[in-house]
């Protein structure tokens, strides 16, 4: 068996990897774009690739998870792996008219015979920061109604 | 790095031309758009069955897409079997192969509509496909080979009733494995022969030769609906000899491009067509337009089941038809609606390409004059790869013409060439090239990068100085009022501006931001400011208005030397210093 790879993802690779995806969608992204977050350790790779425009009022965090050490993955190849499976969803999304969607809390997916989990939920962060506002008695009902213009 | 955001995916998604930017673009009218059905009302018409069995088979699809499967159940029993195979061959299908799920999937909506319809529909589909589809899944053992098997790979075995065949499902897919445990599960019950004789069939038979045949089988029928093969679809973005077209519609060669731009003259030709056609004719234009955008398909790399990206195919046809168009009338709308009628969509696209290529080519030549490696772009793109060429624009360009006018170029050079719109949130939104308008500002584009080149070279014929100090100097020829030229300053020139009033340097100095930003186009102004974000000339510039700025204020004018004319007398004596 070849020696497992125990390299992490380097910014440089994320940063270039979230350049190819930005362009692979990018004729679908209107004004939203992506942006990628990976964490590992020697067991497991965490995997955030968020698909969201400047306002947050679309946020789309789509969160992976993979146990790397039992399935003999190294957490580069695990975050990889997961990025790929991430990319085939996007791409099933925009495809799909933006009608296919993860489930909002971790779910087991299956992908080049390893094991890992999914999860995605929309998010309109936007008027999540401005209900706030409006419950803290910061803003009025006008002033929300101005701001979502 | 990850195999399916590769820089070789990247370069696909550049070949495809559809993708790899941002752009806008929307079919106003109707009949523009590809042809869909209210197929849930047509389930109340009394021959429901025979109006949905005569719809077109791609326009039944989109509409079962459009409306949504899980809506369109009563509708599956009543579609024909044609339709059915039809619908298979454009969405169970991806990069050539066979895509055994989607099957299983279109089976699986059948049997949820019609129980018995999950067996019906596979029963009918041609045999080769029935095998292809069981084939890599199931293992198929004989009553006597069982009796040689170890007991735990017998156990792992399903049997037939009276142990006439025993097989095993082949996948840890909880889909696959499901799909076969209900579809044996209602042919059995159906026609027990039948089941029986279909998995031991595939159980034996070789691996993908099935699927290979099928494959034959699905091209030669994709081809009757407009889905040619790569190099046909290839063929088509060529350009074509347009004197016979000029010759017939009174066009002329040397007519101006128009300036109005922005408006799409396709826009206001389906409005005229809209007007004065009856529906027949209108029908007629779209479904040769959506031939077409099948067409256009292979070389986009689109697969015929990517709605999404097959509507994009069309508003990029319908646009540049809209500039073959505006350019055989000479903008006449009446005749460019006769053009219109008369003329193949497919030859109005050649038309468009062409025009554009000639822009392009000449483009690229002059290109070529001052960065020798441009022409490795131009033979890719004279081979239409573009995925390599813009892959080496990427490269190239960025360091010459910074990012934003990188990307404008490389819109440019697109399989679809495009122009810029506007920006939003820092991206660039690009639009396609629909009229005499858009194609004048693809000519700008190109002549914005020449312009730049021109300036860059400007140290290339004299050795004396280098670049950093002509274009200082043409930068100190502004401030004093003149033009941004490659020329040297006299004595007189540079002791004025040594003594211009702060004021008068600040004023100066924003008129040559003024100046240069006019003559370099309006990305300049967003380079210089955003300079710290760019590597190529535009930050040089900046830099050298920052160090003008510091030799003013610091007094260090021995620093002008190479600004200020050599007599020619020193020059000699310096050569021979040299020598």
């Amino acid at each position: 068996m070849p020696a497992m790879n125990n390299q992490k993802l380097a910014s440089s690779e994320i940063a270039e990897l979230t350049h190819i995806l930005d362009r692979k969608h990018a004729a679908s992204l209107g004004d939203r774009f992506f942006s990628v977050k990976v964490e590992s350790d020697e067991s497991k790779a965490f995997v955030t690739v968020i698909l969201r425009n400047a306002q947050e009022s679309f946020y789309y965090p789509v969160e992976g998870r993979i146990s790397c050490k039992s399935q003999e993955l190294s957490p580069k190849d695990g975050a990889l792996l997961l990025l790929d499976f991430i990319d085939v969803y996007f791409e099933e999304f925009f495809h799909d008219r933006q009608d296919t969607w993860l489930p909002i809390d971790w779910a087991g997916f299956n992908f080049e015979g390893f094991e890992f989990e999914l999860k995605g939920q929309v998010l309109n962060k936007r008027t999540e920061e401005l209900a706030d506002l409006f419950l803290d008695g910061k803003i009025n009902k006008e002033e929300i109604i101005s701001a979502l213009k | 790095m990850a195999s399916r955001l590769s820089e070789e995916s990247l370069v696909r998604v550049y070949d495809g031309g559809l993708q790899a930017f941002r752009w806008e673009a929307h079919l106003p009218a109707q009949a523009m758009r590809a042809e869909t059905v209210d197929l849930i009302s047509m389930l109340s018409l009394d021959k429901a069955k025979e109006s949905i069995q005569s719809l077109a088979p791609q326009v039944l699809y989109r509409s079962l897409m459009t409306q949504g499967l899980s809506d369109c159940l009563d509708v599956l029993p009543l579609i024909s079997q044609e339709q059915f195979v039809a619908i298979l061959d454009y969405d169970a299908w991806a990069d050539g192969e066979l895509q055994h799920r989607k099957v299983f999937q279109w089976l699986q909506q059948f049997r949820e509509a019609e129980r018995e319809q999950i067996y019906t529909r596979f029963r009918d589909l041609e045999e080769e496909l029935q095998i292809a589809l069981v084939g890599p899944f199931i293992r198929a053992v004989d009553p006597e080979d069982f009796e040689q098997l170890p007991d735990e790979e017998q156990d792992r075995l399903e049997s037939f009733p009276g142990g006439a065949l025993y097989y095993e499902v082949k996948s840890e897919d909880p889909e696959i494995k499901q799909f076969f445990a209900d579809f044996l599960d209602v042919t059995m019950g159906e026609n027990m022969e039948y089941a029986m004789s279909v998995l031991a069939h595939a159980g034996f038979m070789p691996p993908n030769e099935q699927e290979a045949l099928m494959a034959q089988f699905r091209n030669a029928r994709m081809e009757d609906d407009g889905f040619v093969s790569y190099e046909e679809s290839l063929a088509i973005f060529s350009p074509i000899p347009l004197e016979a077209l000029e010759k017939k519609w009174g066009s002329h060669e040397n007519k101006t491009l128009s300036t109005s731009g922005k408006t799409s003259f396709m826009q206001s030709i389906m409005s005229l067509a809209m007007e004065s056609w009856d529906q027949g004719t209108l029908n007629e234009v779209r479904s040769r337009h959506a031939y077409l955008a099948n067409a256009l398909c292979s070389a986009s790399r689109v697969e015929p089941g990517d709605l999404e990206s097959l509507d994009k195919a069309l508003e990029q046809a319908w646009s540049l038809n809209g500039l073959a168009l505006e350019w055989l009338s000479s903008g006449d709308q009446h005749k460019a609606l006769d053009i219109l009628k008369e003329e193949h969509p497919k030859t109005l696209f050649q038309t468009a390409c062409t025009l554009i290529e000639k822009l392009r080519h000449k483009g690229l030549k002059q290109l070529e004059r001052f960065l020798p490696e441009v022409k490795e772009i131009r033979i890719h793109l004279e081979l239409q790869k573009f995925g390599l060429a813009q892959k080496s624009m990427d490269k190239m360009f960025i360091n010459v013409f910074g990012p934003e006018l990188t990307e404008r170029l490389k819109a440019v050079f697109s399989r679809y060439p495009m122009v810029k719109a506007n920006v939003q949130e820092g991206k660039i939104i690009f639009r396609p090239i629909d009229s005499l308008g858009a194609l004048n500002e693809l000519q700008d584009c190109l002549e914005t990068a020449l312009m730049k080149l021109q300036l860059c070279s400007l140290s290339q014929a004299e050795d004396l100085t280098g670049l950093d100090a002509h274009i200082q100097r043409s930068m100190v020829s502004v401030q004093l009022g003149g033009h941004f030229i490659n020329r040297f300053l006299t004595q007189k020139q540079v002791d004025t501006w040594k003594n211009l009033s702060s004021e008068a340097y600040i004023t100066a100095t924003e008129k040559l931001y003024t100046g240069l930003d006019t003559m370099l186009a309006s990305d300049l102004r967003w380079a210089l400011t955003e300079a710290r974000r760019t590597d190529g000339l535009m930050t040089a510039l900046s830099e050298l208005v920052a160090e003008l700025t510091f030799i003013k204020e610091q007094g260090h004018f021995d620093a002008l030397f190479n600004l200020i004319e050599v007599p020619d007398n020193q020059e000699e004596e310096s050569y021979a210093r040299d020598e």
